[in-house]
């Protein structure tokens, strides 16, 4: 096997998979649902999103339950013959886009927000040598990163929604579905989509030290990232109000709001300790899982050659996607998550429907 | 080893380019830190034309406390008033750097002044303007001034050091009043674009100093007393993004009353038949609900206002320490509310169609169904609509004194 290390599920699987989701859609996904769902946007993160999380951590479960040492490059070949390798190199260009996507979200934050004249490559060299040096060392230390990582992150999330208590008023959330189910259904593309990035897991599962609590794990964290993320977006409504669809970065500017007694206030410090933490770690497992893929899918003894290939592609990659921010929120908006859903639930449902029928694999154990 | 050496090496050559500090630093000796903005609308050779003052900091002088006595020549004034005018406010606003010779730097204030022609023309440009840039905070406090903004920039400040502080002070201490109403521009703009709700701001005007204003101590000091000094009171009543008028003090502690944010105030009332206005109500809490109300003649509010207080003043030597009499003051006082709110009310309704008390709002997160239908025409329907105001007082103590002490 490519990765020797072992990690324990609770590490591995609850809180890595809650920071890939919650990291960048805690300060996108208000924004984006409001655009579509106006003060609705809670439910569509809330409903369907979590309803699409754990449908697809499900359908990995079982596959995974067929092939418990393998991951989604390795068994899409074992299920689908030659054509798997081809599912497997679209997986892993998969990665690579949509880590590019959230390399430049990264940037374009902190250039929007905090330094509007340094260039967006230094950013993104930062993180990506960051990244790639994560990679490098491995899953158990990436696993470890987060472990620290992870009480920084929730603490600051945490502590802008206590702190932000006093400023909601909770009746700008009222009428509740006053246009319908339409509006709602349309807002729910996206966190749909985030919610499926979990999907991430499928390349981690075989590196569980204690496989009997993964399943339980991985829908624990489906649940809490559905909290958080609702609870973000209804702060977010209840304290920017009939702004949120307006802004840029409602989340953020719910942090520049908070002010307690004149005395805690500016307190926007904390988000971009949570986004720079939080990516950090997103950047990294989502490098990792290329990196480690393509060392699988080429049959290589060592998946560390091919990290600064992979590092270099996604800087480019990631300076030439979008030509200026509208671009990038329309296509997060709207192309990203049907382009998604293929690789979040399409593939993994096929396969499972095919390993089922052609019955590959171990037998599933029951529990 | 050799690999070793080579990367410490560049490990260093990378801590050469990251210690020398931020990219994009801006060292505070080289910012000129704004506190108060002023936007005005000019013209200037039959072109309208923005006019964007600001008073910046001098640092030095903020430094070196103590009194700021002289010669009056302004020269030592902690702040100076700059301004630039420009066909877009952003553009007003960089030529503010033909004037500075240092970085104009935003992120700092605190308070947005709107002139009254700007106001009058209508704040529609001015949401963009608040809203896009990253230096300008959505806690920032919007006030109108009664004429220019400008003017209210030139006032020298009274008790504090710099204006800024004095109207951020001075908004601040409203609550002890319930006279004034305060907003910023979170509120302020988003009241602006909810449907069934016009916005306010906190109105600020110039008024002359007597000459028994002058501070007692000074005597023949060559120091020019500014004559001019500056009061937050009253309400900026806007209608769709223009200003149509002004809700004085008592008209905005009705206001204040109806939307639940009267806080603290006196209320004066005459409880006895003799007497002009002889028993002060001090309020410590209020709230009120607006419910909204539809039967078959249509929709109606009933506005709910409980206040509660203490009684702070007794000019009579009747005893008032007895359930009774606290009941016909708690009823004076209901009624004394009542008055105020209904002021208000037709103020706001009749004279400036305005809905600032959200009475649409209301209906909407209520009855959305209902809403829809009234949605359009609510312009037309509000102005007519039925307020029924229902206040209730309760005093809950009497201070340090039951009953005033005779003189016999």
């Amino acid at each position: 096997m490519l990765e020797k290390g072992k990690v324990s599920s609770r590490q591995g699987i609850l809180l890595l998979s809650f920071t890939v989701v919650v990291s960048t859609a805690v300060l996108i996904a208000p924004a984006i649902t409001a655009k579509a769902a106006g003060r609705d946007g809670w439910i569509c993160i809330l409903v369907l999103g979590t309803a699409y999380g754990l449908l697809t951590s499900l359908v990995i479960m079982k596959l995974w339950q067929r092939f418990p040492d393998k991951t989604i490059i390795e068994y899409s070949q074992t299920i689908a013959g030659p054509f798997g390798k081809l599912i497997g190199a679209a997986y892993i260009l998969w990665f690579i886009h949509v880590n590019s996507v959230v390399v430049r979200e990264f940037g374009d934050f902190i250039v929007a927000s905090f330094m509007p004249e340094t260039p967006l490559i230094a950013f993104i060299v930062i993180l990506l040598l960051l990244g790639s040096w994560a990679t490098k060392c491995g899953l158990e230390v990436i696993c470890r990163a987060n472990e620290f990582i992870f009480p920084l992150f929730a603490l600051s999330v945490a502590g802008v929604f206590v702190l932000a208590l006093q400023e909601s008023d909770f009746s700008n959330i009222l009428p509740i579905m006053e246009d319908g189910i339409k509006p709602i259904l349309r807002g729910s593309w996206a966190p749909m989509a985030w919610r499926g990035e979990i999907i991430v897991v499928s390349m981690l599962l075989p590196y569980v030290e204690n496989p009997d609590k993964a399943s339980r794990d991985l829908a624990y964290s489906v649940i809490l990232i559905g909290i958080i993320l609702t609870l973000a977006t209804m702060f977010t409504t209840a304290v920017i109000g009939e702004l949120t669809e307006y802004l840029t970065f409602p989340f953020f500017e719910l942090a520049r709001c908070i002010n307690i007694g004149r005395f805690i206030e500016r307190v926007e410090a904390l988000i971009l300790v949570m986004w720079v933490a939080g990516v950090t770690i997103k950047v990294a497992v989502f490098f990792y899982i290329a990196s480690l893929g393509m060392g699988q899918l080429f049959g290589l003894s060592d998946y560390r050659p091919v990290v600064l290939p992979i590092g270099l592609m996604l800087g480019v990659w990631s300076l030439e996607l979008f030509e200026n921010s509208v671009i990038s929120i329309q296509w997060l908006a709207e192309v990203f998550p049907f382009y998604s859903f293929i690789f979040e639930l399409g593939i993994p449902l096929v396969l499972l429907i095919m390993a089922v029928s052609g019955r590959k694999g171990g037998r599933p154990r029951s529990g | 080893m050799g690999r070793r050496l080579i990367g410490i090496l560049i490990i260093l050559l990378f801590l050469l380019f990251a210690l020398s500090g931020c990219w994009s630093r801006s060292e505070i000796e080289r910012l000129a830190m704004t506190t108060v903005l002023g936007h005005d609308k000019v013209t200037i050779d039959g072109q309208k034309k923005w006019l964007v003052s600001a008073t910046v900091i001098k640092p030095r002088d903020l430094a070196s406390q103590g009194p700021l006595g002289g010669n009056g020549s302004g020269g030592d004034k902690p702040t100076m008033l700059v301004s630039g005018i420009g066909a877009t406010v952003w553009e007003a606003g960089r030529n503010l750097a033909t004037r500075l010779p240092r970085r104009e730097y935003i992120a700092h204030s605190n308070i947005v002044i709107i002139g009254e022609d700007l106001a009058r023309e209508g704040v529609d440009q001015l949401i963009d303007v608040l809203l896009r840039s990253k230096d300008i905070r959505l806690n920032t406090w919007v006030l109108v001034s009664k004429g220019p903004a400008l003017d209210v920039l030139k006032i020298e400040p009274e008790l504090e050091e710099l204006l800024s502080q004095e109207i951020i002070g001075l908004v601040q201490n409203q609550h002890g009043s319930s006279k004034a109403f305060t907003i910023d521009i979170k509120r302020f703009i988003n009241q602006l674009i909810t449907p069934g709700q016009d916005t306010a701001a906190s109105c600020i005007e110039i008024f002359e100093r007597k000459e028994g204003d002058r501070g007692q101590g000074e005597g023949g000091s060559s120091k020019e007393n500014p004559q001019k000094a500056v009061r937050v009171v009253g309400t900026a009543v806007f209608r769709k993004d223009k200003l149509v008028g002004f809700l004085d003090d008592s008209e905005t502690k009705g206001f204040l009353y109806v939307t639940g944010r009267a806080k603290q105030g006196i209320i004066s009332l005459s409880l006895h038949e003799h007497a002009k206005k002889d028993v002060a109500f001090a309020m410590t809490r209020t709230s009120s609900r607006i419910i909204p109300k539809i039967d078959d003649d249509g929709v109606s509010f009933i506005v709910d206002i409980h206040a509660e207080g203490d009684l702070q003043q007794h000019e009579d030597t009747e005893p008032v320490a007895s359930p009774e009499i606290i009941k016909a003051i708690e009823e004076k006082a209901a009624q004394e509310i009542k008055a105020l709110v209904e002021k208000a009310l037709n103020k706001a309704k009749k004279d400036f169609g305005a809905d600032i008390f959200g009475f649409g709002r209301t209906l909407h997160k209520r009855y959305p169904q209902i809403w829809k239908g009234l949605e359009d025409d609510w312009r037309e329907i509000y102005p007519d609509i039925e307020v029924t105001v229902k206040a209730e007082a309760k005093i809950r103590r009497t201070g340090m004194l039951t009953d005033t002490p005779k003189i016999h």
